[in-house]
Parts: C-alpha cells; sequence; structure tokens
C-alpha cells in the first residue's frame, strides 16, 4: 500500500480551538449539562445590561445568579489560557508536521523530533469537519489537516486505513 | 558524554494513580475545593423560613455534610477519569526503555519510538519518586529513577537535564 503523507499540516490557534472545543463537547456531553445553570448567568448580565436590576440588587435577592455571572465571564477567558497554554506548549500544531500513514502505523516528524506508532498505540480517531484527531491518549492527539492530504489519495481512504486497523473513527 | 539509559519503565495504575494524585494536589487543589465551596454556597443563600438558633446549627451542620460529600464526589470522579485514561492509552501501559543523551530523549517500545529534542521539554517535577518529564500541559515523560542504569546515577541526569535548560515545576 502506497502510504498517505500529509506534507506540512500546520494548525492556526482559531482552528486549534474550534476543534478542541468540539471535540470536548462530543466526547464530554456530560458538559452541557454542567453549563446548564450558566444561563441564570446569562440572564443577570441581561437585566444588568438593560438596566432592570443593579449589582446590589442581584446580591441581595440572588446571590447564585451573580456567581452564574462570573462563571459567564471567567470561563471563556481561563477556556482560552487554557487552550493557548497547550497550543503554545506543542511544536507539531504550531510549527507545522509531517505525517504519514501506512499499514505500520503513524509517523510524524516536526521541528523538535520525530514519533512513530504502531496502530496499537493509537485506539481512538475524531474525524471533526475538516480535521482528524488522532488520539494515543485519552486526551493527547494529533491533528491532521485532511485537506493537506498529498494527492491522488482521498480522506475516505484514510478513514478506511484507520478502520482496517482496529482504530475506532468517531 | 554516556548516554543515561532508563530501561524497561512499566507505570502500573497504582503507581500512575499516586503520581497524578499528587500531582493534582501540588497544582490542581483548587479544582477539588471549587465544588464544595459551591454546593456550600448555594446552601448558605436558600431562604429558610425559621432562623432560631437550632435552625441555624442544623442548616450549618447539614451544609459542613453536603460539602464533605461534594468533595467526597470530586475525589471519586478524579480517581474514575485517571482510571479511564489509564485503560484509553496503551502508551501508559507499554514498557519503555529511554534514553537521555546531549540531543534529547529517545524512546523504544514495541509499539512506539521516537525522539524529542530538550527544547521541546518545559522542565521537570519529582513525584511519588518518579521523574516526570513535562513536555506539553498534556503530556510528558514519566521514568523511574530505579530503571536507571548503572553507573549513572539520578544526580546525573538532574545535571543534564539543568545543562539542558530544564527547570523544576
Amino acid at each position: 500500500m502506497t502510504p498517505f503523507v500529509f506534507p506540512n499540516v500546520r494548525t492556526s490557534f482559531p482552528e486549534y480551538a474550534r476543534t478542541s472545543l468540539v471535540f470536548t463537547f462530543k466526547s464530554n456531553p456530560l458538559l452541557w449539562v454542567i453549563l446548564l445553570p450558566a444561563l441564570s448567568g446569562l440572564f443577570a448580565l441581561y437585566v444588568l445590561l438593560t438596566g432592570q436590576r443593579t449589582l446590589p440588587d442581584l446580591w441581595h435577592d440572588n446571590k447564585m445568579s451573580l456567581l452564574m455571572l462570573l462563571f459567564v465571564l471567567g470561563w471563556p477567558v481561563l477556556l482560552w489560557w487554557s487552550l493557548r497554554k497547550q497550543y503554545n506548549a506543542s511544536p507539531a500544531l504550531h510549527t507545522g508536521a509531517r505525517y504519514t500513514l501506512s499499514d505500520e502505523g503513524v509517523a510524524v516528524l516536526h521541528a523538535l523530533g520525530h514519533e512513530e506508532y504502531t496502530w496499537a498505540a493509537v485506539p481512538q480517531a475524531w474525524h471533526i469537519g475538516s480535521w482528524l484527531i488522532l488520539l494515543t491518549s485519552q486526551n493527547v492527539g494529533y491533528f491532521l489537516d485532511l485537506r493537506q492530504l498529498a494527492e491522488p489519495a482521498r480522506a475516505a481512504e484514510v478513514l478506511a486505513l484507520l478502520r482496517t486497523h482496529g482504530v475506532k473513527v468517531k | 558524554m554516556q548516554p543515561l539509559v532508563f530501561a524497561d519503565v512499566r507505570i502500573s495504575y497504582p503507581e500512575f494513580q499516586k503520581i497524578n494524585q499528587q500531582h493534582a494536589l501540588k497544582t490542581r487543589w483548587l479544582r477539588f475545593l471549587l465544588l464544595p465551596a459551591l454546593v456550600g454556597f448555594v446552601l448558605w443563600n436558600t431562604p429558610t423560613e425559621s432562623e432560631d438558633a437550632t435552625a441555624t446549627g442544623v442548616r450549618v451542620g447539614a451544609t459542613l455534610l453536603v460539602m464533605l460529600a461534594s468533595m467526597g464526589y470530586a475525589v471519586f470522579n478524579f480517581n474514575r477519569a485517571l482510571k479511564k485514561q489509564y485503560a484509553a492509552s496503551p502508551l501508559l501501559q507499554a514498557t519503555a526503555t529511554y534514553t537521555l543523551t546531549e540531543n534529547g530523549i529517545r524512546v523504544e517500545s514495541p509499539i512506539w519510538r521516537g525522539t524529542t529534542a530538550w527544547a521541546a521539554l518545559r522542565g521537570f517535577r519529582h513525584l511519588n519518586g518518579w521523574l516526570y518529564l513535562v513536555s506539553s500541559s498534556a503530556g510528558g515523560y514519566l521514568l523511574n529513577p530505579a530503571c536507571l542504569v548503572a553507573p549513572a546515577t539520578e544526580a546525573d541526569v538532574l545535571a543534564l537535564l539543568q545543562r539542558h535548560g530544564l527547570r523544576p515545576l
């Protein structure tokens, strides 16, 4: 079989953040339930911005919605900071990497090293939009841009290769 | 310099659990307090009809009890996630040999191998007797000093790490 080559996959931070978030919420659907109380924070923001209530009013009558308001405002900042930290720490993401997929497994070559995995080391993969995340652990993986696949290979063939080798594609 | 070799390193689940618990207590202790604090805040601010001393005592006791239970749940949930993480990662369960040289760290295992330059590592931690080389916020290398091949010593390893700019985190 001719190996599938992704000659230079570079992930921009917005793409990484978007794909990571979709992956996180798809792989942990319970997060949606945890986020539901945040709706009261959004409502508190609405009543504050429209002048229906003041901060002292909310503190007196509904401390919980004020707490949720803090969560609604603070969570995106913490999330952005955490994703940015992960992105900066991974050379394969921001400096670009070459991925080669074959019957033997996955080979990754980037500016600060190279890794080779047999398929036994990749139990799961997620296909999100034009991205393929190859997971080597529950939350550690490689981001492959299927648009960067060297021709004449097609994305469907890559997914078929993964399934042939027992990788669970979600 | 002679390469420093950690031969046949394998981490069992109990060791992985202890290392992560220690790591979490050092770096993410606030997360364990978040849920009890939130639950306590909600209960304490829930309006009640009676405000006498007995009712307040019951309320304080009940709030503390529920806070304690929610902290227990947070710990239980953390351990459950660790178990899931270990079970889902063949890399963690594989036996590997790590070779440290002036160029970086080389890994050889039946299911993966590779080389990483020192510039890709952020620092190191001592956790439950193991040496954890941090390569990113989500990954790294776990080295067992007991597997270090003689005559090399842990001091040689630390000297090499520090020579390449890795600091204790």
